[in-house]
């Protein structure tokens, strides 16, 4: 059970109701919902990382579910290996990212050092920029921090909270 | 000209801009929107908090105020503040009208050179009717506190609430407030909102977000769309108009009214159909 009111669609302040628009928006957006003028500005922010960018969303993914697994985050962990399943990835590649098993040797080096970005930029964040470094341009190293940011950003959220899987 | 000022020019919000001095209250009404009794949680907004959002409103554009509760008249120290604010806009403080002992109505004296009005609530001309919904000995207290702020030039307005007053009602309790001096222009009659204790007893009409006109509500829980807004329901309050969380500076919760009201781009709109 979360530690916050989930605001349901009948509950939702009035900044909030384009995100009820389609049904349920999630728990993320259900707890933002408790501050709108926060869940306005968070929410689009959000979506921009998250979404398409000019880093390949197999990439950005490993980053979203491994920085999740580093940072023990049970809602984000569990909610993007379904995310993963759902993009292609195999059993075992979803269970490396989820820091259960090496990484498979059909990986790239750049999917390699992606995966080991995300536990460095977790618990040894000076370190982290190197490890992309061979593999990325500047700004792509700038969106995976970001990304990789906003998803420790979310696990901390969504832990603290304790929202449901 | 301000964006707020432009918008209370064409009509598009209210004026007014309205604050919860407090949710406690010594009734315990049967339509109260917002499960005012003695013993809630109070809710209260800081003394110094009224004063300060006053000029604040003045300088966003806002052109009067409104102070309601809760009896506001609980929160001791009032007086002093209502004339703060008055002296930055027009100000009326609503209230049940059965607290103005000699004291109180004392305080209030030095706000009768002010534009300060103190609107109180009379629902029949009847007392027995009366009083089975605001509580016993309301009329009486109410009918001998008009006169004596009025004595004292403080001007009063009448409110009624009522579920549909008969016609001759009506005219029975016109008979009553202009005996005491007030006039119809003074005299507002208003629907039970089917909203906080009303729900419970099945009282009042429906009124959502088209039914209310935006008028800029601040509690101590955040910024509403409407003083019918920030209502309470088993003790929760209600979320369904509220705004911001944030009050201060009042220019965040005044951009966002005018976002929802559609004055200016919704930041949402890339995600889903604005609001109205």
């Amino acid at each position: 059970m979360a530690r916050v009111e989930l605001l349901t669609k009948e509950r939702a302040p009035l900044l909030a109701r384009p995100y009820y628009a389609d049904g349920d928006p999630g728990p993320i957006a259900a707890a933002l919902a408790n501050v709108p003028e926060l869940m306005e500005v968070a929410l689009p922010f959000i979506g921009a990382v998250f979404g398409p960018t000019s880093v390949d969303p197999r990439c950005k993914e490993i980053v979203i579910l491994g920085v999740s697994a580093a940072n023990r985050c049970r809602y984000c962990t569990e909610s993007h290996s379904g995310v993963a399943g759902g993009m292609g990835f195999a059993a075992d590649e979803v269970a490396a990212m989820r820091g259960e098993s090496p990484p498979p040797e059909r990986w790239t080096g750049r999917e390699r050092a992606v995966l080991a970005f995300c536990d460095a930029i977790s618990n040894r964040p000076g370190e982290a920029v190197e490890l992309l470094r061979p593999h990325f341009s500047e700004p792509e190293i700038v969106e995976l921090v970001t990304l990789a940011s906003t998803t420790v950003m979310l696990n901390r959220f969504a832990t603290a909270l304790a929202l449901p899987v | 000209m301000s964006a707020v000022a432009g918008a209370v020019a064409d009509g598009t919000v209210g004026g007014r801009l309205w604050l919860y001095a407090n949710y406690h209250c010594n009734l315990t009404c049967t339509y109260c929107l917002t499960e005012s009794a003695p013993a809630v949680a109070r809710r209260q907004l800081p003394l110094d908090r009224l004063r300060e959002t006053a000029a604040e409103a003045r300088t966003e554009g806002f052109t009067a105020l409104g102070v309601t509760g809760g009896e506001p008249f609980l929160v001791p120290g009032l007086p002093a503040a209502l004339g703060a604010m008055a002296a930055e806009l027009p100000t009326v403080v609503l209230s049940n009208g059965t607290l103005f002992t000699t004291r109180l109505l004392g305080e209030l004296a030095p706000l009768a050179d002010l534009p300060f009005a103190v609107q109180v609530s009379l629902d029949s001309a009847d007392p027995e009717a009366n009083d089975g919904m605001r509580g016993p000995r309301n009329f009486e207290k109410v009918v001998d506190a008009i006169p004596r702020l009025r004595e004292r030039g403080i001007a009063v307005r009448l409110a009624t609430t009522t579920e549909g007053l008969e016609p001759d009602g009506l005219a029975r309790l016109c008979e009553l407030h202009r005996s005491l001096g007030v006039p119809d222009e003074d005299h507002v009659v208003r629907p039970v909102v089917r909203r906080g204790r009303a729900l419970d007893h099945g009282l009042g009409v429906e009124a959502a977000l088209a039914d209310l006109p935006a008028e800029l509500t601040i509690t101590a829980d955040g910024a509403f769309w409407s003083p019918f807004g920030p209502t309470v329901r088993g003790g929760r309050l209600d979320t369904d108009l509220l705004l911001t969380r944030t009050t201060r500076p009042l220019s965040i919760p005044a951009a966002a009214m005018l976002r929802v009201a559609g004055l200016a781009g919704s930041r949402a709109d890339e995600e889903g159909p604005r609001i109205r």
